[in-house]
């Protein structure tokens, strides 16, 4: 059972035209057994790639260029693929990937792909003792019902099911190294919580040692002894997980965790209150109908069921829910971009359908979640900004063209994006443009759907100062729409939160987190894993 | 599984009753059915008397229902240039479009699709780019030509294979390598690229770490995932097939439903036509069927 | 050289991962100047179009000008040609070289126009569908199972036969059953676009549904348009040969490709370049247009490299 794994000095490169780029050096690393090692880092520091290069799932232009990889004094960068593939992938090292949604094949049930994953390191065995194999798996990491599972296909199984079944089909070689690349990032809170609890216990179970790559130091912090904090494909700073998160030693990690105490803080500022009633929602339902298939009965699914609550003038509240809580719903009926099937929202004492679409416009403006989609790829970003005031016809080409360069002196961008295309920007400068364009009209509520989720930490640190100044310097109202408590704190006055189309809690943002009352909100609360700044503040 | 076989033979009907209904009224629509049946250099006179013995002065709504009654009942009309119930004359000539459709497929099965596996084994190598020639050059071919071409090369210029006729298989080779070589390029292209697709998915990079690759990884965990949209073309190709042996069958001189429907048109002879599109439609739709079902087989997802 | 640096001041040379500084426009151009088919296919389809109209006016022989003395004569690199008519001649005794030019310019109206017609009947029914969903798109479905279920050939040629053959009815009859590629490829990228977050800003600053389809969608499927487009233009070419060679397309003495090959067939055993010669001239029409169409569609793939 005893074994070392060592990488020195690794190196990685895309190849293009010309050669060869470096996009990972120096990377440096030592497992030792029963040892959990985290991987943090924001997208493209090349995290995920050394471990592809580890166990050899590189893309075909990215190559390891240099360096070595020990495995028991044994250089796995001089081995053959094939060979490192029939010694080591599955039986040595596995490695679990973020999307459980697609990473099971679709066409074969659980049971097939779990013997077929046993079978392929052990030939020769018979088909009852691979089933009582799959069987014991999925029993280690905790299925129910595990004869039915065995018989199921992928799509029948909740993503954190398949992330279940993805775990034992990595583990079922008992592997020495478990690799595991943001396993939980596309799964909901509560089910994040409880599969880091089953990968640590299976860490004890089966003596392994873990490599666990994220995005999020609040995970990490939970599944590793170790740190490595990665930035643009090098190593910034390792060492305890402990030590690294109470004192950081360089500038890029601390600026990190300041993102995240800051949110911890709170934001003393949101405590005024005026009670001008601006939005009422009353009592809206809507239920979504299905796909059907011919002379099946119509399922319907019930996405916002009897939601009642109001919004006042330079308010700020937070609807909160997993996915599937029907959040992302209320903002479009809200929006008029969706028409409940009941009830009614009025604006300023008028009912919302009875507001034309220009007049609606100038009152209400969402921001959308994801940046490469919120921006049309064949206009150019002053166009996209322009091209509210262009719809209204009421301004002159000047005014427009000012107005624009106005917007995006507001959103702290330079003017030569006026005549950029949205490919040309990143995913921070993407969503400064749709931010610009939603304020072009001057509204007076904002409906921000999950603005910042898709964004690297020190990204959306910037955005959110960023609404927050706006909201300062423009009186503005805002109704956020999250899944993730510490934007929310720190964007909120008030919260609703919200479970199956139904509100469970609602409340001022501090009281609810500090005193919870609904049983669903204290478990949401307790699966987030926060960062707390240490006592001894030197942030400021 | 049997609600949704059943969910899918209803809209089969259905489309099948609009397409007779369309055939029906563009065909008599178009021409005067009593002009066509009295013969080109009819009187006006004669002309009125078909119209009346016939019942072609009713309206188009009532003769498409007596039409549809009749169909319904086995009689599927006489035709006015055979003089044959039209009936006989499909069961006389259906066998050898049957053969020749069949094996048409087999040639586009045994050349696509090992073609389009060699090419997304060993993407962007020379095999790959020689199958791309291929598909490039097969599909810019027109059929009538390359039969012709054929015809030169293989019984002209070296007689192995006979010029033309339908006596025995040995003389199906020939047209069914034609009529087979048209389906090549898409069902190629289509094995190709869903082959490379599949094999960029997130389950095949788990496959990989689980331990599989070469050989068993395609067989094992891609084969069938990429095989399955290939199943519908198939089955939409061997539709074609029927429809489209007009062509090859004209070439080759093979007395199936293709050349029928041929002569029949030049000779104005509406009823045949009529049931002749019917028939073709009819068996693209059931063809689609079966590759559904087939698919839903496949792919639990559909089921 | 003149065309060298032209290019380059067009499109600034950059690397790959700087592929971020450059417009959509310019990586669109950089890419089709580095992709070997399409350019291969452009060369081309510009010589046989410059063949194809500019030929005839080089040429003082008519490709109806019969010389019954002169029946039958070989191409010129066959024993018995001669230099007057370097593709030899037909059973009438017309040039050969010249009918086969002039069948360039059939070819390509027919093809252009059927397209052109198809292009319009599925892009409408495909955005339609797309954008509005729900039973208007399942309605189109039915169209489209119903399309796709005729037997496509035979029904144009019964069409062409019944209503009388000339270039404008074939025209029309090919475009109005070569629409349903159009129909499918845009309809899905259109569905796609709609869930787009872009589409749904524009709804929420007051857009209307025919700005929103104007601005927003159809730049979005305008490049899959001109692909599919292109490829169809080949498919029509094929289409009216097809009808031509069977009797029930362009009758004669109109010098239309189908035509010279099924006039032709009747010499096969002791004249055949009469059906290769024409055949040739289709096929390297249609490949290039082909080769032009599958380089379109790398070079609007957004998902393809830059070279």
């Amino acid at each position: 059972m005893s074994y070392s794994l060592s990488i020195n000095n690794l190196e990685i490169s895309v190849k293009n035209l010309i050669g060869y780029k470096k996009i990972v050096s120096d990377f440096n690393l030592t497992l030792h057994p029963g040892r959990k090692l985290g991987i943090v880092g924001e997208s493209g520091s090349g995290k995920t790639l050394s471990m592809l290069a580890l166990t050899r799932l590189l893309p075909s232009q990215i190559e390891v260029t240099g360096g070595s990889i020990f495995f028991n004094n044994k250089n796995l960068n001089n081995m053959e693929k094939k060979e490192f593939h029939r010694e080591f992938s599955g039986k040595k090292i596995s490695m679990i990937f973020q999307e459980p949604m697609t990473a099971l094949n679709p066409v074969y049930t659980i049971g097939k792909q779990l013997r077929q994953a046993f079978l392929i390191h052990n030939k020769g065995i018979s088909k009852k003792l691979s089933e009582e194999r799959a069987r014991s798996m999925l029993d280690a990491v905790k299925l129910n019902r595990i004869e039915e599972r065995m018989r199921q296909y992928p799509h029948q199984l909740s993503g954190g099911q398949r992330q279940r079944v993805l775990i034992a089909l990595a583990l079922i070689n008992e592997p020495e190294i478990l690799i595991a690349d943001e396993p939980t990032t596309a799964l909901d809170v509560t089910v994040q919580k409880e599969i880091l609890e089953l990968i640590n216990e299976l860490c004890l179970n089966f003596k392994m040692s873990l490599i666990f790559i994220s995005h999020d130091l609040g995970v990490i912090s939970k599944v590793s002894d170790e740190i490595i904090v990665m930035k643009d494909g090098k190593i910034i700073e390792e060492g305890l997980t402990k030590k690294i998160l109470k004192s950081p030693k360089k500038d890029y990690t601390l600026g990190l965790l300041k993102c995240l105490w800051k949110l911890e803080k709170g934001n003393p500022s949101l405590y005024t209150d005026k009670k001008v009633p601006f939005i009422e929602v009353k009592n809206i339902k809507k239920e979504y109908q299905l796909p059907n298939r011919p002379f099946s009965k119509r399922k319907k699914l019930s996405a916002v069921e009897d939601v009642s609550f109001s919004v006042f003038k330079g308010d700020s509240v937070a609807i909160v829910g997993e996915s599937g809580s029907g959040k992302t719903t209320i903002a479009k009926i809200i929006n008029g971009l969706e028409y409940p099937d009941s009830g009614e929202i009025l604006i300023n004492n008028s009912p919302i359908n009875k507001i034309d679409l220009f007049e609606r416009a100038r009152l209400i403006q969402p921001i959308f979640q994801d940046p490469y989609s919120t921006l049309n790829p064949n206009h150019t970003i002053g166009y996209v900004i322009s091209r509210p005031l262009i719809i209204q016809k009421r301004f002159s080409s000047k005014e427009i063209y000012q107005n624009a360069i106005k917007m995006l002196k507001l959103v702290e961008l330079p003017d030569t994006f006026f005549y950029r295309f949205p490919n040309q920007l990143s995913g921070g400068q993407r969503q400064r443009v749709s931010i610009a364009r939603a304020l072009i009209l001057e509204p007076q509520l904002l409906i921000c759907d999950e603005p910042t989720s898709a964004l690297d930490v020190t990204i959306q640190d910037q955005i959110l100062d960023l609404l927050e100044n706006l909201k300062k310097k423009l009186s503005i109202t805002i109704i956020i729409i999250s899944h993730d408590i510490s934007v929310v704190k720190y964007l909120s006055k008030r919260i609703l939160v919200i479970k199956d189309g139904k509100i469970v809690e609602s409340g001022f943002t501090k009281e609810v987190l500090e005193n919870p009352q609904s049983s669903y909100t204290k478990e949401l609360l307790s699966s987030v894993f926060r960062i707390f700044p240490p006592k001894r503040n030197f942030i400021n | 599984m049997l609600k949704f076989i059943s969910g899918r033979f209803v809209v089969v009907i259905a489309v099948a009753l609009t397409l007779s209904f369309i055939t029906f009224f563009l065909l008599n629509v178009a021409i005067d059915p009593a002009q066509a049946v009295a013969g080109e250099e009819a009187e006006a006179l004669e002309i009125e008397q078909v119209r009346q013995q016939y019942g072609f002065d009713r309206p188009i709504l009532i003769r498409y229902f007596e039409w549809f009654k009749a169909v319904l009942t086995g009689d599927l009309g006489i035709s006015y240039y055979w003089n044959k119930p039209v009936g006989s004359l499909l069961l006389e000539r259906a066998p050898e479009t049957i053969t020749l459709a069949l094996m048409s497929v087999l040639v586009t099965i045994f050349i696509a699709i090992p073609l389009g596996i060699c090419a997304a084994i060993n993407p962007n190598s020379v095999i790959d780019r020689m199958c791309l020639g291929v598909a490039v050059s097969f599909q810019a071919i027109p059929n009538f030509w390359l039969g012709l071409v054929m015809i030169i090369i293989f019984s002209v210029t070296f007689p192995i294979f006979p010029v033309s006729g339908d006596k025995t298989y040995f003389h199906f080779i020939l047209p069914s390598i034609v009529l087979g070589a048209s389906s090549v390029p898409p069902v190629m292209r289509l094995m190709r690229t869903g082959l490379l697709d599949v094999m960029e998915a997130d389950y095949i990079r788990t496959a990989r770490s689980n331990g599989f690759f070469g050989r068993k990884l395609i067989l094992n965990h891609a084969m069938r995932n990429a095989l399955l949209p290939v199943v519908s073309v198939l089955a939409v190709q061997l539709g074609h097939k029927f429809g489209g042996s007009v062509i090859t069958e004209s070439v080759f001189s093979i007395n199936g439903l293709g050349r029928l429907a041929l002569e029949s048109i030049l000779g104005a002879d509406i009823p045949t036509v009529q049931i002749l599109v019917f028939v073709f439609a009819f068996t693209f739709l059931i063809l689609n069927l079966l590759a559904d079902i087939l698919n839903a087989y496949l792919d639990p997802r559909l089921r | 050289m003149i065309l060298k640096t032209f290019i380059k001041r067009l499109v600034p040379r950059v690397l790959e991962d700087d592929i971020s500084i450059l417009s959509p426009k310019t990586v669109v151009l950089r890419k089709a100047i580095g992709h070997s088919g399409f350019k291969f296919g452009l060369l081309l389809f510009i010589l046989i179009i410059l063949l194809g109209i500019l030929g005839p006016f080089f040429l003082d022989i008519s490709p109806y000008q019969q010389d019954l003395d002169k029946r039958l004569l070989p191409p010129v690199w066959i024993e018995g040609g001669s230099w007057d008519h370097l593709l030899g001649t037909d059973g009438n005794g017309r040039d050969y070289l010249s009918r086969i030019l002039s069948g360039t310019r059939i070819s390509l109206t027919i093809g252009i126009g059927a397209a052109l017609v198809g292009m319009i009947i599925g892009v409408t029914l495909g955005v339609i569908a797309g954008y509005f969903g729900g039973w208007i798109d399942q309605f189109v479905n039915y169209i489209l199972t119903c399309q796709l279920a005729l037997p496509g050939l035979l029904l144009a040629m019964t069409l062409v036969f019944l209503i009388g053959p000339s270039i404008p009815v074939v025209i029309i009859v090919i475009g109005c059953l070569h629409w349903t590629l159009f129909l499918v490829v845009t309809r899905s990228v259109t569905k796609r676009i709609v869930k787009l977050d872009f589409v749904s800003a524009s709804n929420a600053i007051g857009a209307t549904k025919l700005q929103i389809i104007m601005q927003d969608i159809l730049p979005g499927i305008i490049n899959q348009i001109i692909v599919i487009f292109t490829l169809e233009v080949g498919v029509a070419i094929l289409a009216e040969a097809s009808l031509s060679f069977l009797g029930v397309g362009i009758q004669p003495p109109t010098p239309s490709w189908g035509l010279l090959i099924a006039e032709g067939k009747e010499a096969i055993f002791f004249q055949p370049w009469l059906i290769v010669l024409p055949g040739i001239a289709l096929f390297l029409l249609v490949v290039s247009i082909n080769m032009l169409g599958d380089g379109l569609r790398d070079i609007m793939d957004p998902k393809s490299k830059l070279e």
